[in-house]
């Protein structure tokens, strides 16, 4: 007898009208012959399964509600029987359902890989399915498709928006030789991209692969539920037993064996993590599990590393001390010296001077002196560019009241001397993320402390940190102190978390106990090392991300309370004899729907404050 | 050697327990994972089986269909 679900749900409430309009006929025997007949349709597929799990010893719920059943039937308690097979069918019918709401934004995601693809073959587009992709193939992508593989444009640009990589929602120009990302969307444009990673080794595929196994990494609190439930049910069980034994009541034995199984408390931590694991994901969060989210809820203070997470890593010439020298001279003989640098702070001087169209010449000799510098002959004039600290060491007078002055607005400052003289100063500074002091200021509200770590000088660091507002800042540090000062915080504060954005701060991060990485989905190794992810380089989804996990971790456990009281109220209403099969199986399906319902409202969590 | 299969919907994690023990009990078995969100089951192979796998899927695949929980599909 195969029927769906749907089908024999209708027949079941067709029979259980048909019955009650007998009663209602006074015609017992006809309404029994209907009792019996939905019940036994009900039980069938039940009972099926039951069998199957006796044959290797197992039993499960199906097994004590096909036990509940039939008992019923055979005291002749036609209806009773018929109620609870009814009630389970539809129970998991509609557990069914709304199950696969809660997973549902997590499967969306797949949504963003299309299923079929066209590829160039003898000069022609011809269209595949996407799993018969090789790497190699030449893909032929148009306005409004998603590109289904990693890759580099061989032919053509386009305007695309890689939201569903970058959590940047802004499009960009794309051209022959730049990389493009599976599941990032042409808005304009036509493309020829030779497909390099496909699958599970794209960008894309890694960020699902992710995803997918968070969803089942167990909370804390989840490890300890499972296993009382592993002993609640053999306990009621044996109970059931004990029962029928002592009392020789039946009914009463019968009914303890339907609520055996707490469906809603094994159910209710493991929806609530994946409605909200979902709705990170969606919003450009990952979480590594439901053990992160627990964590993190938790969290008292954050560690941002500086450069690149609460500054935008891009460094720029912000102000220029000349002294007895022309500007554009200083400037002249700085880039010159520079432009054999690949140093990061040489770049902000190339930058400078490309952009008051100062052209640099080569300069000859060049060598790297230790500690930050260069020395080198720039039109034969020595040159040499340096930290404050290497021309202190050399004993070289600097005017340092300036210095002071620049360091303490947050700039990183270098010295240029010209033939053993000082001839001026560069000041160098590195954006702050215009959100970094809201996102500082919102931590605090919810109470969250925040500090920096930074291997840049202390005045740099204070600055920057009061442009932020944060008060506990730790300068000069080397990676290894890092872990060291997130040490130190916790014992402070309890559960701390480091955000980084895994380039500039990729060994701290690795060696973090719980670290968040941002903007990082293209990146491997953060996305190996870190706990959360962000996809976004904008510190935005910080506070968004902790406060996603509360209200997760919230939702778990209204979720556990709710099913604690359920079980509990249950098992008293059952031993008092006020709760009986139907009644009893009526509740425990609603307690484990309303779990469901419960966890539902997370993928429609949003931020109160953005 | 892993075997996952990707089953219909999970609904209630009590089944994960009985997937677990019926699959414990399957010839060449050495750990039985089961994924309740992803609705998945992860079957991790004794190295000595490895000759006869494909025999050992079959009867996980014949197991997990009596207990009620077709598989939809397969993959390593």
């Amino acid at each position: 007898m195969k029927m769906d679900v749907k089908s024999r749900l209708t027949l079941l409430t067709i029979l259980l009208v048909l019955g009650w309009i007998s009663r209602w006929l006074s015609q017992p025997l006809l309404f029994h012959a209907f009792m019996i007949t939905a019940a036994s349709v009900a039980i069938f597929p039940i009972a099926k399964t039951a069998i199957g799990g006796l044959r290797y010893k197992v039993i499960g719920i199906d097994t004590l509600v096909s036990i509940a059943v039939i008992g019923a039937m055979l005291i002749f308690e036609t209806w009773e029987a018929a109620a609870v097979s009814y009630l389970y069918t539809l129970g998991h019918y509609l557990e069914n359902r709304t199950l696969k709401k809660t997973r549902g934004a997590i499967a969306s995601l797949l949504e963003n890989i299309p299923t079929r693809v066209s590829i160039i073959k003898d000069n022609i587009p011809v269209e595949i399915m996407a799993n018969e992709l090789t790497v190699g193939d030449i893909l032929f992508v148009r306005s409004g498709e998603r590109i289904a593989a990693d890759g580099m444009i061989i032919q053509g640009s386009a305007m695309i928006n890689e939201s569903s990589i970058t959590g940047e929602s802004v499009s960009i120009v794309k051209n022959i030789g730049d990389s493009v990302y599976g599941s990032t969307l042409i808005d304009t444009g036509v493309l020829h991209i030779e497909a390099q990673h496909i699958g599970e080794d794209s960008t894309y595929g890694r960020i699902i692969a992710l995803v997918e196994e968070a969803q089942d990494k167990k909370a804390k609190i989840q490890r300890s539920l499972e296993t009382f439930a592993q002993y609640y049910t053999p306990g009621i069980i044996l109970l059931s037993i004990f029962v029928y034994i002592m009392t020789r009541d039946i009914r009463l034995a019968l009914t303890l064996l339907v609520i055996s199984c707490p469906g809603a408390l094994v159910i209710s931590a493991p929806v609530s993590i994946v409605a909200g694991i979902g709705n990170g994901a969606k919003n450009g969060i990952l979480f590594k599990g439901g053990d992160v989210m627990e964590k993190l809820s938790d969290v008292k203070a954050v560690a941002f590393d500086k450069t690149g997470t609460l500054t935008q890593g891009e460094l720029s010439v912000e102000q220029v001390v000349p002294y007895d020298i022309d500007h554009s001279k200083l400037i002249y003989y700085a880039a010159s010296l520079e432009s054999s640098s690949e140093h990061p702070l040489a770049k902000a001087v190339l930058r400078y001077a490309a952009q008051l169209d100062i052209r640099p010449s080569m300069a000859r000799e060049v060598e790297i002196l230790p500690g930050f510098g260069l020395r080198g002959k720039v039109d034969d004039l020595i040159v040499i560019i340096g930290s404050p600290r290497w021309f202190d060491e050399q004993r070289i007078p600097l005017p340092d009241a300036i210095i002071e002055q620049l360091e303490s607005a947050g700039l990183t400052v270098i010295i240029v001397s010209i033939n053993e003289k000082i001839h001026g100063l560069l000041a160098i500074a590195d954006q702050i993320r215009p959100s970094a002091h809201y996102v500082v200021q919102r931590l605090k509200r919810i109470g969250i402390v925040s500090a920096m770590l930074t291997g840049d000088h202390p005045r740099v660091a204070q600055s920057i940190g009061r442009q932020c507002g944060i008060e506990h800042i730790q300068a000069h540090c080397l990676p290894q102190d890092k872990v060291r000062y997130l040490d130190q915080l916790k014992k402070q504060y309890g559960m701390t978390v480091m955000v980084g954005d895994g380039i500039n701060d990729a060994p701290a991060l690795a060696n973090a106990d719980f670290g968040i990485a941002m903007g990082s989905y293209t990146n491997h190794t953060a996305m190996e090392s870190a706990d959360v992810i962000l996809s976004s380089s904008s510190l935005d989804k910080l506070p968004y991300a902790i406060e996603l996990s509360k209200a997760t971790t919230r939702n778990m456990k209204t979720n556990i309370v709710f099913a604690l009281i359920v079980a509990f109220s249950l098992m008293i209403g059952v031993l008092t004899k006020h709760v009986f099969l139907s009644v009893g199986m009526l509740i425990h399906e609603l307690s484990v729907l309303i779990v469901i319902l419960n966890a539902i409202r997370l993928l429609t969590f949003k931020s109160k404050d953005a | 050697m892993n075997t996952k299969y990707q089953l219909q919907t999970l609904t209630c994690p009590s089944c994960a327990m009985k997937i677990k023990a019926a699959l414990g009990k399957v010839a060449g078995v050495e750990h039985v994972e089961v994924l309740f969100n992803a609705s998945k089951v992860v079957i991790t192979w004794k190295n000595e089986a490895e000759s006869v796998i494909p025999l050992a899927e079959k009867s996980a695949e014949e197991t997990l269909d009596r207990i009620g929980f077709p598989v939809i599909s397969k993959s390593k």
